[in-house]
């Protein structure tokens, strides 16, 4: 068994006051150990954005603690954000590839821009890293010349893959990550996070609403609903035998089982 | 002059419903405003080809003959339509507003009517939605308004840009599935957009696919999921994740989609396909020519048949069929 890498106990998040306040995570205890892929799935407004913000430190919970290789690293007690030491260890990529890359910087910029927060490196080293991190998620030195406007959804994605590999992390969280882009894009960008769980070991928390990308990336699922994860398992056995109903609705939704036409 | 759509062909019959699907700068979106006569107002126009309804030849007609066409005789949900309902304005002012078009009722006519329309899209408690604003409304119900207005004055032919793209799977099912049945209910012809093959195999009768401004291949949905008769549409499925098990790698289509501006000579599709050759590269875009139970514009379309089935398709009679 391997050890647990990150860990989400209990976490909880409120926003707002009072009559106004409105839980959008309730208790939840997710977990990834080192070189897993999980995935939580659910739709707009079940919270699991918000439960992401919380393991990678965005978002500080209103209940409950982050534990990062057993220690406490975050929690709705401390005062302070997570702390750097520990805070490269788990970085994450957006939905919309569009709005996270400065649109004013150049590509590889935008990654050395990383490696230079994270390695301290002079800056021609950092370049040299940039170039070298961007090629291996399939971006040429030309297309790293470009600003990201004149790449595609797809590329900008793997952009952003590189920028978050920057630091050399162990948890990559990946929030719908291929909601935006083009199927054929989309199966790179699966192709490329499986081989960096399978090759490098990196753990992946991965987030979507599609049952059937999270079938294919994951070994365990959670799912999520209206702020609660209903459902947790080994993916394959939920995907086969799910045992909520909101499970079952999700996995009669995904198109091209002939359901769609009602 | 850019041109942005150069070789598209679809045809649908009364009551039919026909997918487009092809990825984002394909021409899927250009192609609907071909058919609903907007171009114009983004700027673009049609400079070659015909597009026929009924006995009517619209290609080249005014905007007063399209007023008498669109909403009327074809109705349109454009995409991020979600987007389309103003969030200020009451539902009522907006659906009165389809329903005016169609000639002198009262107020109070026009209203019953809207009740009418949002119970017709399944909309519960009509008389209170009706009051609401768009920003009040979910994206399902925002959705459902908006074909309730597209259908308004019961046209024949529906076009749905991407009507389920920004939505929630289940709710993309609720849509998809009611489109579907308002479409036999008023004996409605559907072309749907999508940029999800699948999506379209549980809506549509006939499918045509998209790529770099052209259509590549076109025909009944069963056939082009058996037996695809392109490179790219059988990429497209093959790419899909059901298609590839846990730990396996996906049959992702190398490179990048061909951007409007620089499409490359001879088949635009060349530059990522396996199957390519010296032939390929040369020329203009091929046309798409019947093989099979379909057409396609793939110059090798036989080869690609009888040298790779798709996994898991058992062996049929056309893979033994010859291009005529």
């Amino acid at each position: 068994m391997t050890e647990l890498l990150l860990e989400g106990k209990e976490i909880t998040v409120t926003f707002g006051r009072g009559a106004e306040a409105f839980e959008a995570v309730r208790a939840a205890n997710v977990a990834v150990s080192g070189g897993e892929a999980v995935g939580i799935v659910g739709e707009s407004g079940s919270g699991k954005t918000t439960l992401a913000r919380v393991l990678v430190g965005l978002q500080r919970p209103s209940a409950g603690e982050v534990r990062l290789e057993g220690e406490r690293i975050f929690s709705a007690e401390t005062e302070q954000s997570m702390p750097r030491s520990e805070r490269w260890k788990t970085q994450m990529i957006f939905q919309d590839p569009y709005s996270s890359l400065n649109p004013r910087m150049r590509v590889w910029q935008a990654v050395a821009e990383a490696v230079q927060v994270w390695h301290n490196l002079p800056k021609a080293a950092a370049r040299e890293e940039a170039l070298r991190l961007l090629q291996n998620m399939g971006i040429s030195d030309d297309q790293a010349r470009q600003f990201p406007k004149s790449l595609s959804g797809g590329q900008r994605q793997r952009v952003s893959v590189a920028r978050a590999l920057a630091p050399g992390p162990k948890v990559l969280i990946a929030d719908e990550p291929t909601s935006s882009i083009d199927q054929s894009a989309q199966a790179q960008l699966l192709n490329l996070l499986r081989r960096l769980q399978a090759e490098r070991g990196l753990a992946i928390i991965f987030i979507s609403h599609d049952l059937g990308l999270v079938r294919y990336l994951t070994s365990r699922v959670y799912v999520m609903q209206t702020g609660d994860i209903v459902e947790t398992g080994e993916t394959q056995i939920v995907m086969e035998q799910p045992q909520h109903p909101y499970t079952r609705l999700l996995i009669d939704s995904i198109p091209g089982r002939g359901n769609g036409a009602g | 002059m850019l041109p942005v759509v150069d070789a598209a062909n679809l045809s649908l019959d009364r009551r039919q419903a026909v997918g487009i699907v092809g990825e984002s700068g394909s021409g899927k979106t250009m192609l609907c405003r071909a058919l609903i006569g907007t171009l114009a107002r983004h700027g673009a126009e049609i400079t070659a080809g015909t597009v026929r309804f009924g006995g009517l030849d619209l290609a080249a007609a005014s905007e007063r003959v399209w007023r008498g066409i669109r909403g009327r005789e074809i109705g349109y949900i454009p995409q991020s339509s979600l987007a389309g309902l103003n969030p200020v304005l009451t539902v009522e002012t907006q659906l009165v507003e389809s329903i005016s078009a169609m000639g002198t009722l009262s107020r109070r006519q026009a209203r019953d009517k809207a009740v009418e329309l949002l119970e017709r899209v399944r909309i519960p408690r009509a008389p209170q939605v009706l009051k609401a604003r768009g920003h009040q409304l979910s994206g399902g119900m925002r959705q459902r308004v908006m074909i309730a207005a597209a259908i308004a004055q019961s046209p024949k032919l529906l076009i749905a840009d991407e009507p389920t793209t920004a939505l929630d799977v289940t709710i993309q099912r609720e849509i998809l599935s009611l489109i579907t049945q308002l479409r036999h209910e008023l004996n409605m012809a559907l072309v749907l957009v999508s940029h999800d093959l699948a999506v379209i195999e549980d809506v549509c009768d006939d499918v045509m696919v998209m790529y770099a401004g052209a259509s590549v291949e076109s025909g009944p949905v069963a056939a082009l999921s058996k037996t695809p008769r392109h490179p790219y549409t059988r990429a497209l499925r093959v790419s899909r994740v059901d298609r590839a098990l846990p730990g396996q790698d996906l049959d992702a289509i190398p490179g990048d989609a061909a951007s409007v501006g620089s499409w490359p000579a001879g088949c635009r599709f060349w530059p990522r396909c396996s199957h390519a050759d010296e032939e390929c590269r040369r020329g203009s875009q091929p046309a798409l020519m019947p093989i099979g139970r379909q057409l396609s514009a793939c110059i090798h379309a036989e080869r690609l048949v009888v040298g790779e089935q798709l996994p898991a398709v058992a062996n049929q009679e056309d893979s033994a069929r010859r291009r005529k």
